[in-house]
């Protein structure tokens, strides 16, 4: 148990205020702060809640981007028509996170924040090359994903800054889209380790946009340009699929912990790559 | 039996309503005034010596009523549940992590708290040890100054040695089993009252209310009448609240601090420092004929009870009944060492040493069928325990019959199952096992179980159940059984609150034998009832009690047949008025007849047993060595139904307890020396995780010494499954694991 001010702005306005002025923690659907408070990995002296802030949870789209506000929950996404077309993946790694209760306060926004290399939405959204939009007092900011995860559990955001939403380019149809996660139970279960990609092809049925991420198996969620570049103009055969896995393994560096060994981690890194390259490939033909 | 019976139907659970909406009474938040909460300082070490304990800053924070150590303790300070081993509080060593070391008692839990970490405790780390057979080496860290045997038993039958010369076949394997979790939704809990008489109401969710306030007595000095044990609702227990240690702590420090105390533990404290099942080591050595003829078995385990025994020796002992499964061997060598170790204590849990007997057995079955070239079903066929014999504990064997039953059924089962394609990219595989479960707590222990049965003036009959409901359905079943013994309607019985002062002693609600004992205590005690009305009725009425009979909730009078039958009420009523109360109280004692065994050591042998087999589809992903349950069939002998809808839950709920065990559950012990001690990494099997199908076929062999017939099913649901699933694993893909839970790491290694 721990003590601490308890701060609830009611709008981006405030909560601007708020971060410039007190050195606090956000605090969105709590599903990891409330653990990590817990067992005493977080003890911060303010608790901000934003989950009064009622414009930061929307699903939007322009003509060429998809916009996801910070404060849309699991469950928000993976009912989303709009996420299913054009993000595929990011809907079934929503469908995958813990359990209903999890999915119904768990947000997109504390996903981002909290920077697990397990976190489930950082694979698809790495796929979509997500650029995430940062608000403070002193002005907006936009860090595409893959440079605002800097480590296991740590950021590029400032102190004063927050998440306002994560933004994609929509991808012109058709594409396919998949993640996969293997974790060591089938409910409420994290990922031992997780892929995503995304898949399109020309006319001739060559590779035309490859994109591969993974996660739990690196300091962060990451990309594997060697394999994608290897990918792109080439045909789909099982072969190629396996080579691919095969580059994606050398791009990795895993560890142990209770959910896995590093060499097992490695071993399904690749079947896991193998298998999603092989279903987006499958989507394609239907 | 008259054909409206209760018995079998699928009564709603009497306790259903209070728990769906919330009125359920558990400890955490119990009305009670000026409750005051304890924080327990626990050892952060797995093995060290205290060399100072400094109470002094905590006592100065504002809200710390008290800081209480084993100083305290006014009476035995070092009790137990077998063996008195373990102190009440830390006594200049701490043996496990989690041990209690203290008991902060504060106005709020926050406050307690901060008083626990201004208690100084200064420790000086010894080496530990938590290997079972480490621990037996010479020059081994020694937990205990006795040394870390905690008992070895030895059971003998015919002549091993020669057994092994008239063997074909001799297989020897080693099979390694984990230390799990109870996991119940409830974590321990305890509160205590102090009144200014000097007595004390202590609130506890235990299986032993008795047996809680028996070892609260030695600890305070208190005579039993100074004690009340009241059991609030229990939220899943499983063994592991056959451990009295927070009701003895809350108990100390109400009685400390003479005022209200609760006690909740977190569920770390849970995982730490309270039971788990034991892990172990079991070394396997069997001869079979070319015949499949299974001629002789030694069998070596080490089981790890950890800090302090627990249930420990009684668990060895009802191990070594059941390490050969429901096989006849002529020639069997057991040892069971069970020892010290700085792991968790390890103690009772459903099962009580057969689940890991079983794993080891069952394997070593479908080991030997495939080194003979004998189909699984049919080398158990041919060793299976037949009407008239007797076990290697010279125990004659009730109901064997129902073990061809069940095996019939699961040949047919495992058939049908076989032909099923698995999924594109999966392997399929069927595994078989056969089970034995023990009832009762063994010969020589005492086994009685006390209840009683009171008509009130309404008509309605209360009854007094001297043992807890813990979730399983006990106080369904048990008011099942007299409303039909009774001719009543299931409204008609009201079940009082579990309190010792006002309950007769029911016994430790646990070994499968609840339904069972419940069941004809409640029934002897209807029938005196019954008896008792009438005698009453005929002082009442002025005739002869042979003149009237009872009849469904009336008197009959058989030489006025032109007058109505007289509802019971009138009758209670009156003698309610003459302040005359109709209550009759039956013992049941477990049948350990004149034929039992008695070659063996207190505890030993069971007489009673209950049989079943599973078989279990499952489907291996052979490139990420995953292993996926799809079907189970569960197919148990309980003698007779008595409520099917709790049955199945007894049933299903023990499968994902054996699923868990199978794949995932273990305290592991991590490379930082901590041990897991949370839910995130001490995996338990959740809804997605249970095969989609789970058939249960029950069958009805009547034990003649039970209610209806009834036997027991609280642990025998979950002892098959583990070696069930290894079986079908080996069956899909040709890999035999020895050691569970079973990780997708060591079927890829394996492969
Ligand atoms: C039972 C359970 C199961 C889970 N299963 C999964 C799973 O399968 N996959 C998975 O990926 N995760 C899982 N999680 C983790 C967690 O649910 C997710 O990471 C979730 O998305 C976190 O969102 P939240 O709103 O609850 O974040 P919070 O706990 O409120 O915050 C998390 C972090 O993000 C920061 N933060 C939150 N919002 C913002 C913002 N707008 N701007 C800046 N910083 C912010 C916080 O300061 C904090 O550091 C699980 C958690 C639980 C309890």
């Amino acid at each position: 148990m721990q003590s601490f001010n308890y701060l609830a702005p009611h709008s981006q306005n405030e909560l601007c205020q708020v971060l410039c002025n007190t050195a606090g923690k956000i605090i969105a659907g709590g599903t990891d702060m409330l653990p990590q408070m817990r067992n005493l990995k977080q003890t911060p002296s303010t608790l901000i809640d934003i989950s009064h802030i009622s414009d930061l949870r929307y699903i939007q789209e322009s003509e060429d981007e998809v916009l996801i506000g910070a404060l849309t929950t699991w469950s928000d996404i993976l009912e989303s028509p709009l996420i299913q077309k054009t993000a595929p993946a990011l809907a079934q790694a929503a469908s995958l996170v813990g359990a209903p209760m999890t999915r119904n306060r768990g947000t997109i926004g504390g996903n981002l924040g909290n920077a697990s290399p397990a976190a489930d939405s950082l694979p698809p959204l790495l796929t979509l090359d997500a650029i995430v939009h940062l608000n403070s007092q002193s002005g907006q900011r936009q860090v595409p994903l893959r440079n605002f995860l800097t480590g296991p559990g740590t950021t590029d955001l400032k102190a004063d800054e927050y998440i306002q939403q994560v933004s994609y380019k929509k991808v012109a149809l058709p594409f396919g889209n998949v993640f996969n996660k293997l974790g060591p139970r089938q409910g409420m279960t994290i990922s031992i380790a997780s892929v995503a990609v995304l898949l399109a092809l020309d006319a001739n049925g060559k590779i035309t946009l490859a994109r591969i991420a993974l996660g739990a198996v690196a300091p962060t969620a990451v990309r594997c340009p060697d394999a994608e570049a290897f990918l792109l103009g080439k045909e789909p055969s099982t072969e190629l699929w396996q080579e691919a896995a095969h580059q994606v393994r050398k791009a990795i560096a895993p560890i142990d912990d209770v959910r896995g060994t590093q060499e097992y981690r490695h071993h399904i890194a690749g079947i896991l790559t193998r298998r999603a390259l092989q279903t987006a490939y499958l989507s394609l033909q239907e | 039996m008259s054909e409206n019976t209760l018995i079998g139907k699928p009564e709603i659970r009497v306790d259903a309503w209070s728990k769906v909406t919330g009125q359920a009474e558990y400890i955490a938040d119990f009305p009670l005034e000026d409750v005051h909460f304890g924080y327990v300082l626990r050892s952060p070490h797995p093995h060290a010596s205290i060399r100072r304990i400094d109470i002094a800053k905590a006592l100065q924070i504002e809200g710390v009523l008290d800081v209480i150590t084993i100083e305290d303790v006014p009476g035995e300070k070092i009790v137990g549940d077998i063996i008195p081993d373990r102190p009440v509080l830390a006594q200049e060593k701490v043996r496990l992590v989690g041990e209690p070391v203290a008991i902060v008692v504060a106005t709020s839990k926050y406050v307690a708290e901060q008083g626990g970490k201004a208690v100084k405790v200064d420790y000086q780390p010894l080496i530990p040890v938590f290997d079972p057979v480490q621990a037996l080496e010479e020059g081994a860290p020694l937990v205990h100054a006795s040394g870390n045997l905690v008992s070895h038993i030895e059971v003998q039958d015919g002549d091993p040695k020669a057994g092994f010369q008239e063997a074909d076949l001799i297989l020897e394997e080693t099979f390694y089993v984990p230390h799990i979790y109870p996991g119940y939704l409830e974590p321990e809990a305890a509160q205590a009252q102090w009144n200014p008489d000097g007595s004390l109401i202590v609130w506890v969710s235990s299986q032993k209310p008795f047996h809680d306030r028996h070892l609260i007595c030695q600890v305070l000095g208190l005579p039993e009448e100074k004690v009340i044990v009241r059991v609030a609702t229990v939220g899943g227990a499983f063994g592991g609240k056959e451990d009295s240690s927070l009701a003895i702590l809350a108990a100390l420090a109400a009685w400390k601090t003479k005022t209200t105390v609760r006690l909740v533990n977190t569920r770390e404290e849970s995982l730490l420092a309270h039971p788990k099942r034991h892990s172990g080591q079991l070394h396997y050595k069997a001869g079979f004929k070319k015949d499949g003829t299974l001629v002789t078995m030694q069998v070596t385990s080490y089981l790890d009870t950890g800090a302090y025994a627990s249930y420990g020796p009684a668990v060895g002992q009802l191990h070594s009944e059941v390490v050969t499964g429901p096989y006849k061997v002529p020639n069997v060598r057991v040892d069971t060492y069970v020892v010290y170790t700085n792991s968790p204590i390890a103690g009772a849990m459903r099962g009580f040493g057969a689940p890991q007997a079983n794993f080891a057995a069952e394997s070593l079955m479908d080991i030997a069928a495939g080194k003979l070239g004998i189909h699984p079903v049919d080398l158990r066929r041919k060793n299976i325990w037949r009407p008239g014999d007797r076990s290697y504990t010279r125990v004659r064997i009730n109901q064997a019959e129902s073990l061809q039953l069940s095996l019939e059924i699961a040949e047919k089962e495992y058939r049908r199952l076989k032909e099923i394609p698995a999924s594109p990219g999966k392997v399929s595989g069927v595994g078989l096992s056969l089970s034995v479960q023990t009832m009762g707590l063994g010969f020589r222990v005492p086994d009685d179980s006390a209840h009683a049965l009171e008509w009130l003036p309404d008509g309605r009959v209360r009854l007094y159940l001297g043992a807890p409901e813990l979730g399983q359905g006990l106080m369904t079943v048990a008011a099942q059984i007299t409303a039909d013994a009774l001719g009543l309607s299931l409204d008609k019985i009201e079940i009082a609150l579990l309190d010792t002062s006002q309950v007769p002693d029911g016994g430790v609600s646990c070994a499968s034998r609840m339904t069972y004992s419940v069941g004809n205590a409640t029934i002897m005690a209807s029938r005196q009832l019954i008896q008792g009305l009438i005698e009453e009725a005929a002082k009442l009425l002025d005739v002869e009690p042979a003149a009237l009979y009872y009849e469904k909730g009336h008197v009959v009078r058989k030489d006025r047949p032109d007058l109505a039958p007289i509802p019971v009420s009138e009758i209670t009523s009156r003698l309610a008025e003459n302040g005359q109360i109709l209550k009759r109280q039956a013992v049941f004692s477990f049948p350990y007849g004149p034929e039992t065994p008695d070659h063996l050591p207190i505890g030993m042998p069971h007489v009673l047993f209950c049989f079943g087999a599973h078989v279990i589809r499952v489907e291996v992903d052979p490139e990420l060595g995953t292993i996926e349950p799809k079907e189970i069939v569960a197919i148990h002998d309980v003698g007779k139904i008595i409520n099917r809808s709790t049955l199945e839950g007894q049933v299903e709920g023990a499968i994902s307890m054996g699923l868990g065990y199978a794949l995932m559950e273990e305290m592991k012990l991590k490379p930082d020396g901590k041990w897991v001690d949370n839910l995130t990494e001490y995996l338990l099997p959740t809804i997605m995780d249970m095969p989609p199908i789970i058939k249960t076929v029950f069958l009805e062999v009547p034990e003649e010494s039970g209610p209806h017939g009834a036997k027991g099913i609280g642990e025998m649901g979950l002892t098959p499954v583990a070696s069930a699933v290894a079986n079908a694993v080996y069956d899909a893909i040709g890999v035999r694991v020895k050691a569970i839970p079973i990780r997708p790491e060591a079927i890829i290694k394996s492969k």
